[in-house]
């Protein structure tokens, strides 16, 4: 009796499997987004001005925002904002829960393999000047020259970021890394002295050192040619992510979008939100 | 930075974001309340299917199942289920949940497992010579235990019942991930826009102690009062 049950279980495993390899799986992303007439994008509104809430109406804001919905519009369907944080949005695409994420990626060499990446966007006059760096307290900048100058030093990463792989690839070995799910916690850490130094681009620097004043960005800067910001998509998506990707070209070439006042528009945004530190 | 400055600006955001820290209070109060209401429901019934005398052959299988299922929702860590159910229910249930329902699913599942373990060990605590008593009475099995045992393992079962609905407002803050709304959540957002992570995780802190201890000590009175039958 036991023989045939295992016998039939088998027999049944083998057709299974069969079966499974003759099926032909057609593109149809772009087809089920529009049909369904709303696209899901996953965002971690934990960093202004990219991508905030406002506290009291709970509404999302931010430049990633304005992308998000750009995208939406050109396509024809409505933006559903599903709020989860920062890894968690890139495993919410991996797993198809929302079309695409919006949230400051860059176009790292891991990021393409795994997702689709779409065309890039915010590229402005500033990011010939913006690079990867450290952010480190101000009293210290002059110790932190070169990759040598982080051993045995604590530095913040965010996990899953484009500032992880730098770390690991370009510091001399030596240093010790301490994750985090937010920026603004890693900068918190910094300027309470449980980090040595916080990877992070210059941009979002910059904003950081006007509201922890205690802090400043490194001379070391990481060997990194920006891409740009993209949007992921998942990888099988292609007929979606290629729509995307052609609202997002529309959105660098519209005359009416001026990139650099958006991302004005919104940091004041956030600091009229916001609280002043005095 | 200087504990009066810390406590300057916890004043400060308290005063600002008050709404959005209300709206938190609310949501936390809310999902603890709703999940460990369901919980007790779905746990009562899983307490007894486990007592079901069902049988096939000389396995009881929904004992087995129900057993099984306790184990792996109390031996698993919360933010983990809430991870899977947060990602994979949408894909194996055919109805469309958003996220507020995959959560509060995953809330009640996680309570259902640890009420029902609660029944068993509040019915267990019962002297066994009740039992033996209702049954040389004349009563059978079903009788000894609605009439004699269960009034009794109610007053085991309800403080615990009380320290579980604790226990959950402050697990609701691990759906903070999902900025579920909750007090993590606003906290998470607040300190987003004002950059003052440790003001906001003092107000987070407070407020979860104020909820808890408030719990604990009604839940304190109202042992006192069953005890009075002792």
């Amino acid at each position: 009796m036991k023989k045939l049950f295992a016998f039939i279980l088998t027999a049944a495993m083998a057709i299974s499997m069969t079966a499974c390899g003759s099926s032909e799986k057609v593109d149809t992303s772009l087809e089920d987004v529009k049909s369904k007439g709303k696209i899901t994008v996953a965002i971690s509104p934990d960093f202004a001005p990219s991508e905030f809430k406002d506290p009291n109406t709970g509404e999302v804001l931010g430049s990633d925002v304005f992308v998000a919905k750009y995208v939406a519009d050109k396509l024809g369907v409505e933006l559903v904002i599903e709020e989860m944080d920062f890894k968690s949005c890139i495993a919410a695409v991996q797993s198809g829960s929302v079309d695409f994420s919006v949230n400051s990626f860059s176009a790292t060499a891991d990021r393409k393999e795994n997702f689709y990446c779409s065309s890039p966007y915010g590229m402005t006059d500033s990011s010939s000047t913006s690079y990867q760096g450290m952010l480190v307290p101000a009293d210290k900048v002059g110790e932190y020259k070169t990759a040598d100058d982080f051993v045995g030093k604590k530095i913040a990463v965010q996990n899953t970021s484009l500032q992880y792989d730098l770390v690991s690839s370009q510091l001399t070995e030596g240093y010790e890394v301490e994750f985090i799910t937010n920026v603004n916690m890693g900068a918190t850490m910094l300027a309470e002295g449980k980090v040595d130094a916080l990877a992070t681009t210059s941009e979002t620097g910059a904003i950081l050192c006007k509201n922890f004043e205690s802090l400043a960005m490194a001379e070391f800067k990481f060997d990194y040619t920006s891409t740009g910001t993209v949007a992921i998509v998942n990888k099988e998506n292609v007929a979606l992510g290629d729509a995307i990707s052609a609202a997002i070209e529309e959105m660098t070439a519209d005359p009416n979008v001026n990139w650099t006042e958006i991302r004005q528009q919104y940091t004041d945004l956030a600091n009229r939100l916001g609280v002043t530190n005095d | 930075m200087s504990i009066g400055k810390i406590l300057k600006n916890v004043v400060k955001l308290l005063i600002k974001y008050r709404s959005a820290f209300r709206q938190g209070i609310f949501m936390t109060m809310k999902l603890s309340v709703v999940t460990v209401f369901f919980g007790m429901i779905f746990g009562s019934l899983i307490a007894l299917l486990k007592m079901s005398e069902f049988r096939i052959g000389k396995v009881k299988p929904l004992e087995a199942i129900m057993n099984a299922y306790v184990a792996f929702m109390r031996g698993t860590p919360l933010l983990l289920q809430l991870y899977f159910f947060y990602f994979f229910l949408p894909k194996i249930i055919p109805i469309s949940l958003d996220k507020y329902q995959c959560v509060l699913i995953g809330l009640v599942l996680n309570s259902a497992a640890y009420v029902a373990e609660i029944i068993r060990a509040g019915i267990a605590a019962v002297d066994p010579g009740q039992m033996e008593a209702a049954r040389s009475l004349g009563l059978n099995y079903k009788q000894a235990m609605w009439k004699i045992i269960a009034p009794q393992a109610v007053k085991n079962i309800l403080p615990a019942l009380g320290n579980e609905l604790v226990s959950m407002v402050k697990e609701t803050s691990l759906a903070s991930t999902f900025y579920i709304g909750e007090i993590t959540s606003q906290a998470n957002i607040v300190g987003g826009i004002t950059y003052m992570q440790i003001e906001t995780l003092m107000i987070s802190g407070i407020f979860y102690f104020v909820i808890t201890a408030t719990l604990t000590k009604l839940i304190g009175i109202y042992e006192k009062r069953l005890k009075v039958s002792d």
